[in-house]
């Protein structure tokens, strides 16, 4: 190794935030387009929505039954109506977007944070999902299901 | 005031310059959690991370498991590297988006997103996290469930109400 001297700075790393930043504008995109469809489009009345394969196989709901109409009743406001969709789908929405605005907020004191998950908490969430599947196809919690 | 020394991209040794001079390198991008860092006195050189005085700076990738003590080499941590958060979710979730074959896009997504980001945690830091197989076969598994969710949307397409302006369904 020689030495660059005290004066000099050194190069930077190879940054991939280029990469990273057309990622994000991508996601987004797609992200945005399907919301702009799914308000515009009622889940309820059009067929034309990927129908879950599962739900068709077997008659019962998936962990995921629901979230479209859930998200269409997000998107015009109507809170209940969504919850009683999708409750697992509302609740990671909630969770997502508040663990993401307080990283950013994070992120902006120290650039070099990563976003770190805890391994528990997948393991955990992944419970929670298996749980509520169950219920959601029990008659006695009917009111979990779309 | 502490001064340090660190091996740059080029693999030259910069410095001895002030702990304020190391954070600016940090913000421009000139050094990061793995940049190789020896502190005046010190008798060995470490990840810029290691060093208590900058590990604020990478903290919170890192829950408080330990205390690592500058006396040990990294190689000695090796045993403690955790599985990746983001590579176990997006295993999971595009593991769902194929088994489950449901409502394709709202796993398959999810799944490649946590997947790439896992695999890019655990590029960054190989020395914390492990899991990259597991980031691999997410996003391969996330890719596969993208195309099942193409095929059944558009199955949905040809069989669904858009088909009267299709004309007759010729699609089986």
């Amino acid at each position: 190794m020689t030495s660059a001297g005290a004066q000099a700075v050194p190069p930077k790393l190879k940054n991939t935030a280029p990469l990273t930043f057309f990622a994000g504008v991508v996601i987004a995109f797609v992200i945005g387009c399907g919301l702009v469809f799914v308000y515009f489009f009622n889940p309820n009345r059009y067929g034309f929505y990927p129908v879950c394969q599962f739900h068709k196989l077997t008659g019962l709901n998936c962990p995921g039954c629901g979230a479209t109409r859930g998200l269409y009743a997000l998107l015009h406001g109507h809170f209940q109506a969504a919850f009683k969709d999708n409750a697992l789908f509302c609740v990671s929405l909630a969770i997502g977007m508040v663990w993401g605005t307080r990283f950013l907020f994070q992120k902006r004191k120290n650039p070099g944070l990563y976003f770190h998950i805890p391994t528990k908490f997948v393991w955990g969430y992944l419970a929670v999902a298996a749980l509520f599947t169950l219920l959601r196809n029990l008659p006695a919690f009917s009111f979990l299901s779309p | 005031m502490a001064m340090y020394k660190i091996v740059g991209a080029d693999g030259r040794v910069y410095g001895p310059v002030s702990a304020e001079q190391i954070q600016k390198w940090i913000a421009e991008g000139r050094a990061n959690a793995q940049t190789q860092t020896l502190a005046e006195g010190a008798a060995a050189w470490k990840q810029l991370n290691l060093l208590p005085e900058f590990a604020h700076y990478f903290a919170a990738q890192v829950p408080p498991i330990a205390p690592v003590s500058p006396s040990i080499p990294p190689l000695a941590t090796a045993g403690a590297r955790k599985i990746n958060g983001w590579a176990l979710a997006g295993l999971i979730f595009s593991g769902a988006s194929v088994l489950l074959c449901c409502c394709p896009f709202l796993f398959s997504i999810p799944g490649l997103i946590f997947s790439l980001i896992g695999l890019s945690q655990i590029s960054g830091n190989p020395h914390l996290y492990e899991g990259r197989g597991m980031a691999i076969v997410g996003l391969a598994l996330s890719i596969i469930g993208i195309f099942l969710g193409i095929i059944v949307t558009l199955d949905s397409l040809l069989n669904g109400s858009f088909h009267y302006h299709l004309g007759t369904n010729h699609f089986p």
